[in-house]
């Protein structure tokens, strides 16, 4: 054989190689995957006896809209529910209430799912229909946070407060108007209702008493965090993030660690606390006083899921994060970390539910819409590994390309060898277009940056200070708004910006990304993106929007 | 390195535009008309401008994967610089009217002109087919000089240095596939493309041999 024809065998060796699917860890096993066409998952699925709940949410500008959809075990769709009048990002997680009675009547095993634009429904769990519907204040969004479910009410976190509701008939028993709020959950213990708000207050209700202790400048984003001796908080701050114990008695706060921006939603386990944001997982020891334990490096700005072995599982915000899997010995103390990674890793709030009749089912849902089920049972559940058959056919099709290849070269037919190389080739590069762009975008040498400073300017009303702003330099003047939260790309935030300010935009989506061609019918040619004075090298689509930070579109020059 | 989407620059107005557009299909007919073509050359011609405009209109959702470079390549190759170049700005004249027409069809017009006189050059000693061996390099190398040319639209007064590596850093995404779009086209119609521009060339040959016989007889 001739050197250069060992040179392209070794090469097409090489090309296989890169052939093989990542996989999970070897005790999970994908079953089957589900891929919503429109929508992010961003809250984690639930799992009831055999059936998976799942709600998508997303910015909903099309003949779209959020949902919630039930599947069985076997990846088969039992139904979904779809609420028409809901316009915004639906987050609040799902609820399912077993049946039971109580003062205001009997009710059965039933879903209940908060929604954005204010309504609180309950769903048959078996076919999705609508048991009762309440709707609740609406001041740009209604319901965003986790509700709980106490005796027989469910306790929900409305826009200005909180609310109660009867289980058995949804009529409202209890309303509180308390401070303004935005996914923040609520908690309950023996010493009350606990619930924070976006001016960084945190309210207690106990027996009709309303009291509120200031937490500093800064939002509380999720449920209180319920300890023996009080209550956890990550008060969300302008430069990153502040980790406080409020004590019960005492009823005042202290600083535990401040950490990075964007925290996700605290969760406790045993005795243990752990708080996740952009930059560390921390894990506190909270069987009396909070004391920190241990952290690790993460980014993670969602929920955190725990398994069966005890094991916390943190899905990671960035692309190609998968999960973060932590171990804790008995003093809190992290023992092992390992990674969760698939081949559809990409940016993920939503934390993985597990199925308590068998810890060998485990639901996944992530931000790209795509939703999987996994199973530690290999020959009871699974037909397959970590991939799906369209990923089968085409891993297949691509090594048939390099077999022929390789025989062409053999036989000694270089022509064909050559077609088939290189169009094998420009087929590959293609189809991982989006990851090679992100890759190239993030392997930017510093040199090459280009960042101009975005000023905040005074005209601005102090409440856009630590939220997403957005400037659109229209040619007859600027269109400024700001106070938008938690969109997690600059295109999401420009629709929802778009929307709200009746601005209509021209798109065009190209296989690569979308990009916006008009605002108003202006086009030129085309619209460029600045993010704090950064332009914009990726679809808008693919590029992150910080928590914060001042986000201007300009005609292209 | 922008050419399919992406590309900036001056808004034209419309009559800038309609004038800009008239120059040059003007100077795109004085070069095609230099060496005054036969009708069957010009159908040729025509029908291969036709074609490779529809190449490129259909693979436009494919990231700057189009025929087009190979086909002006060889154009100039076989069929010499002018008709190259002419060819090269009906193509682009035609397909942007598709695709988008602007600043940048003016950098993409002379960027495939330069790409149609490397094929001439290429061929300047010989009338024979170009061998894949040859080609092929020659193909990256006039991937490249394109790209660069049209990233030049992107310059305008506030561009630096700095900013113009950092654009041409954003576009080594597309060049690659140009690069790669433009070798598939060479292996897999490279051949196909010559065989159909060599009959044109040998009746521009048997032309001017007539014209010279013409004058010699006379």
């Amino acid at each position: 054989m001739k050197p250069q024809q060992s040179g392209i065998i070794l090469l097409f060796v090489l090309l296989l190689s890169l052939q093989t699917t990542a996989v999970s860890p070897p005790s999970y096993f994908l079953v089957w995957e589900h891929q919503f066409e429109e929508g992010y998952i961003t809250t984690g699925p639930v799992i009831f006896e055999e059936t998976v709940f799942v709600r998508t949410s997303g910015y909903w500008i099309g003949d779209e809209r959020p949902k919630v959809t039930a599947f069985d075990f076997d990846g088969n769709l039992l139904w979904n529910y779809t609420n028409d009048a809901s316009t915004q990002h639906d987050m609040a997680p799902l609820l399912v209430v077993e049946y039971g009675e109580g003062d205001c009547g009997s009710w059965e095993t039933m879903l209940l799912v908060p929604w954005a634009n204010g309504d609180l429904t309950a769903h048959n769990m078996s076919t999705g229909e609508l048991i009762w519907n309440q709707s609740t204040m609406v001041d740009q969004w209604g319901l965003t946070g986790r509700a709980i479910v106490h005796d027989d009410m469910v306790i929900v976190p409305t826009r200005h407060g909180l609310a109660e509701f009867c289980l058995a008939d949804g009529v409202e028993q209890a309303n509180y108007q308390l401070g303004l709020g935005w996914r923040n959950g609520v908690s309950k213990d023996s010493n009350g209702t606990w619930i924070g708000d976006e001016s960084g207050t945190l309210w207690s209700l106990h027996n009709g008493t309303v009291e509120h202790f200031d937490a500093g400048e800064g939002f509380i984003r999720h449920s209180p965090v319920m300890t023996n001796e009080g209550v956890v908080i990550h008060l969300q701050t302008s430069n990153g993030s502040e980790i406080l114990f409020f004590n019960r008695t005492s009823k005042s706060f202290t600083l535990l660690n401040t950490s990075g921006p964007s925290p996700g939603f605290p969760f406790i386990t045993g005795s243990f606390v752990v708080t996740t944001d952009s930059t560390h997982v921390r894990i506190f020891d909270c069987s009396t006083d909070c004391i920190q334990t241990d952290s690790i490096e993460s980014h993670s700005n969602g929920e955190v899921g725990i398994d069966g072995n005890n094991r916390i599982w943190v899905p990671q915000n960035v692309m190609k994060g998968g999960t973060l899997i932590l171990s804790l010995n008995a003093t809190g103390a992290i023992v092992s970390s390992s990674s969760f990674n698939t081949t559809l890793d990409g940016y993920s709030t939503a934390s993985p539910a597990f199925s308590t009749s068998s810890d060998a089912i485990m639901v996944f849902g992530n931000d790209f819409g795509a939703l999987r089920l996994y199973s530690q049972e290999i020959n009871v559940l699974s037909q397959q590994r970590d991939y799906n058959l369209t990923e089968f056919l085409l891993g297949f099709t691509f090594f048939l390309f390099v077999a022929t290849c390789a025989i062409f070269v053999i036989k000694g037919s270089k022509i064909w060898a050559l077609r088939l190389l290189l169009t094998s080739l420009l087929i590959s590069f293609l189809l991982v277009s989006p990851q090679l762009m992100t890759l190239l975008q993030e392997s930017k040498p510093e040199v090459l940056l280009q960042k101009e400073e975005e000023l905040w300017s005074p005209d601005w009303p102090p409440e856009w200070n630590n939220t997403q702003v957005v400037i659109i330099d229209l040619p007859n003047g600027q269109i400024v708004d700001g106070g938008f939260t938690d969109h997690d790309t600059v295109y999401a935030l420009t629709v929802a910006m778009a929307e709200k300010n009746n601005i209509s935009i021209d798109v065009q989506e190209f296989y690569f990304g979308v990009f916006i061609e008009g605002f108003s019918g202006v086009t030129g040619n085309g619209w460029e993106f600045m993010v704090d004075g950064e332009l914009g090298e990726v679809s808008a689509d693919q590029s992150e929007m910080p928590v914060s930070g001042i986000l201007r579109w300009t005609l292209a020059s | 390195m922008f050419s399919a989407i992406g590309t900036h620059g001056p808004i034209l107005s419309p009559l800038a535009d309609a004038l800009l557009d008239i120059f040059f299909v003007g100077f795109a007919i004085m070069l095609y008309s230099y060496s005054k073509p036969s009708k069957i050359q010009s159908f040729f011609f025509l029908s291969f401008v036709c074609i490779i405009v529809a190449g490129r209109v259909i693979l436009q959702p494919l990231p700057n994967v189009q025929p087009v470079t190979l086909a002006v390549f060889l154009m100039g190759a076989h069929q010499g610089a002018r008709r190259g170049m002419s060819f090269a700005i009906l193509v682009t004249l035609l397909s942007n009217l598709f695709i988008g027409d602007g600043w940048w069809t003016l950098f993409q017009a002379i960027g495939w002109s330069a790409v149609a006189a490397l094929g001439a050059l290429s061929t300047a000693r010989s009338s024979a087919k170009i061998e894949l061996n040859v080609l092929l390099p020659l193909l990256v190398a006039s991937s490249i000089l394109f790209d660069i040319i049209t990233t030049l639209s992107l310059i305008d007064s506030s561009t630096t240095m700095t900013s113009f590596m950092s654009i041409l850093y954003s576009g080594l995404l597309y060049d690659m596939f140009h690069i790669l779009g433009n070798l598939c086209f060479a292996v897999w119609l490279g051949e196909s493309m010559q065989d159909f521009l060599m009959p044109i060339e040998n009746i521009h040959e048997e032309s001017v041999l007539a014209e010279d016989l013409y004058v010699i007889s006379g």
